[in-house]
């Protein structure tokens, strides 16, 4: 039994690792057997990885592990594809032998990343077929890329298990069908299907943060998991893409804010009331950095959502406080949104925003107008943002109750206290 | 001191269906539990072993293959481990990982040869 300090034991090796090689190691084994044997490359990768579990803790962690569990899942795979086709015709044993021939044991991580890698990024094409529902995508992006299992799938989208276990089964069923041997879409196609990547990063972003409250981790690592997806977008030969680079800028500004959203009592706070000494800036300035490769006039081709986003995200961070908020330039990106995909969700945004620039009196009015929208009508923001003007505008009791309103509507546990201690305050003896 | 041995059957059929990430965090924990005997000088060695295998059986000297028995009563790995009794060992074991994958952990002690 080695246990000699400096190598590497079993709590040593790193966070999301046996996830993540989980997601390479599948996509690997499926560019070069074909999406028809995706069952047994998952089985594969199980047992290489109970293989780890199992061997490991009794010494210490392989040299190269990423290339251990990636040699053992093939070796297994081939011996299973062997062992049920009972003829093997010349053609697959060429595979197999192909397959073989690489010594990936002994690969650096270095090497293996770069062994890999156009694999990874074929088997997010493949995730993320057009011909593919969103749900789908979403699901086979989770299982496959992101390694996690249905549990944790089920606990990141609020689903049930069995509904995840159904739907990643009629998934892969579908995917297989319309993708035989994932690949990498001609230079014609790329930006069309690159698209659908996006949004599905995007989609998964935006489901880790809305209601990120620091009881579910798994919720934060949707977050991760989107952006260490675009990160291998952004890092890929399609890397320069404009879109590609607006929605990493927007991820990494927004995630900037993950720790400061959270206030004392696990309650969200909005912009205004976060402590701004919170917020990351190396995150900031990743961004920043992925903003200006968004806009360089070599790869700049139209302000899209991401960029609109990414640009409204960026603002706040650059603000060195609230009030200080360039609320003009933002207003301006609220009209553009507007104009590029109208939305009552968006337009009772830019009524926040042309309030400052305004005043409250005007936007009040404006917001008034959009009184009894189907869909306004029944959404918390709406009574919240109303709330807040009037509050500005002095009539504390009219607030109150648009508070109450909007706490009767609001399913977030967290925003239902931010509601409640606002009410509190108003109806507080020092206010009355 | 005296020497035991730690035999460890079961938990298989729990890893089929556990997530990369719960397979991670138990094989964490089993790192981490051998690696505080080891600290405490009480672990002497150890291996996992293969599932699969040999049997030879009896007088007619019948051999069959592994898997030997049923899933749970497969030998998956010992350690042999220092303790002042059978108490300290069974109480070492107890925080053993394989019991949170229903497995089991079997504690012997190492018959002394009799002085002659």
């Amino acid at each position: 039994m080695a246990d000699s300090s400096s190598q590497t034991k079993t709590e040593q090796v790193v966070d999301h690792f046996f996830r993540h090689e989980s997601g390479r190691v599948i996509s690997h084994l499926s560019s070069q057997f074909g999406t028809a044997h995706l069952e047994e490359a998952e089985d594969a990768v199980q047992e290489a990885l109970i293989k780890a579990m199992q061997t490991w803790p009794f010494s210490v962690v392989p040299k190269n592990p990423s290339g251990w569990i990636l040699t053992v899942a093939r070796n297994k795979m081939i011996d299973n594809l062997r062992r049920k086709q009972k003829v093997v015709n010349k053609e697959d044993e060429e595979i197999y032998r192909i397959a073989e021939s690489g010594d990936t044991s002994k690969m650096s991580d270095v090497e293996l990343e770069d062994f890999l890698k156009d694999d990874v990024l074929k088997m997010m094409f493949a995730c993320c077929d057009p011909a593919l529902s969103v749900e789908s995508q979403i699901i086979l992006t989770l299982r496959i890329l992101c390694g996690l299992g249905t549990p944790e799938v089920a606990r990141a989208l609020l689903k049930k298990d069995e509904a995840v276990a159904k739907a990643y089964t009629r998934a892969k069923g579908k995917l297989k069908e319309i993708q035989m041997k994932p690949e990498l879409p001609s230079k014609d196609q790329v930006k069309e299907r690159l698209a659908v990547i996006l949004k599905v990063l995007y989609l998964l972003f935006n489901e880790g943060y809305k209601s990120s409250t620091g009881d579910d981790l798994i919720k934060k690592d949707l977050c991760l998991e989107s952006m260490r997806l675009n990160k291998i977008l952004c890092d890929s030969p399609f890397g320069e893409i404009s879109e590609i680079n607006a929605l990493m800028a927007l991820m990494c500004f927004h995630s900037s804010r993950f720790e400061a959203r959270i206030g004392s009592e696990g309650e969200l706070l909005n912009l205004e009331d976060q402590d701004r000494s919170k917020w990351n800036a190396e995150l900031i300035e990743t961004g920043s950095y992925y903003f200006h490769r968004s806009y360089r006039k070599e790869v700049f081709e139209t302000m899209t959502e991401y960029h609109i986003q990414a640009a409204m995200a960026g603002l706040h961070c650059r603000a060195k406080d609230y009030e200080s908020t360039d609320w003009e330039q933002l207003l301006q990106l609220y009209d553009l949104q507007l104009a590029s995909r109208p939305s009552p969700l968006v337009e009772l945004n830019r009524l926040v925003v042309f309030g400052k620039v305004h005043g409250i009196q005007s936007a009040y009015k404006e917001l008034v107008k959009l009184e009894g929208q189907p869909f306004l009508s029944n959404y918390y923001l709406f009574y919240a943002v109303k709330a807040d003007f009037l509050l500005k505008l002095d009539s504390a009791e009219s607030a109150i109750e648009n508070y109450e309103k909007a706490m009767t509507l609001v399913e977030n546990l967290a925003e239902k206290m931010f509601f409640q201690k606002k009410i509190d305050w108003l109806k507080s003896p020092v206010q009355a | 001191m005296k020497e035991f041995l730690y035999i460890f059957r079961g938990g298989r059929d729990v890893m089929d269906e556990q997530t990369p990430e719960e397979m991670q965090a138990h094989m964490q924990k089993w790192g981490a539990w051998m690696g505080q005997m080891a600290e405490q000088g009480k672990l002497v060695r150890g291996e996992p072993l293969q599932t699969d295998g040999k049997v030879w059986t009896g007088t007619d000297k019948v051999l069959t293959d592994g898997p030997f028995a049923e899933g749970k009563e497969i030998v998956g790995g010992y350690l042999l481990v220092k303790a002042s009794d059978l108490d300290e060992a069974t109480e070492m074991a107890n925080d053993c990982p394989i019991l949170e994958n229903d497995g089991t952990v079997e504690v012997r002690e190492i018959a002394p040869m009799p002085e002659a």
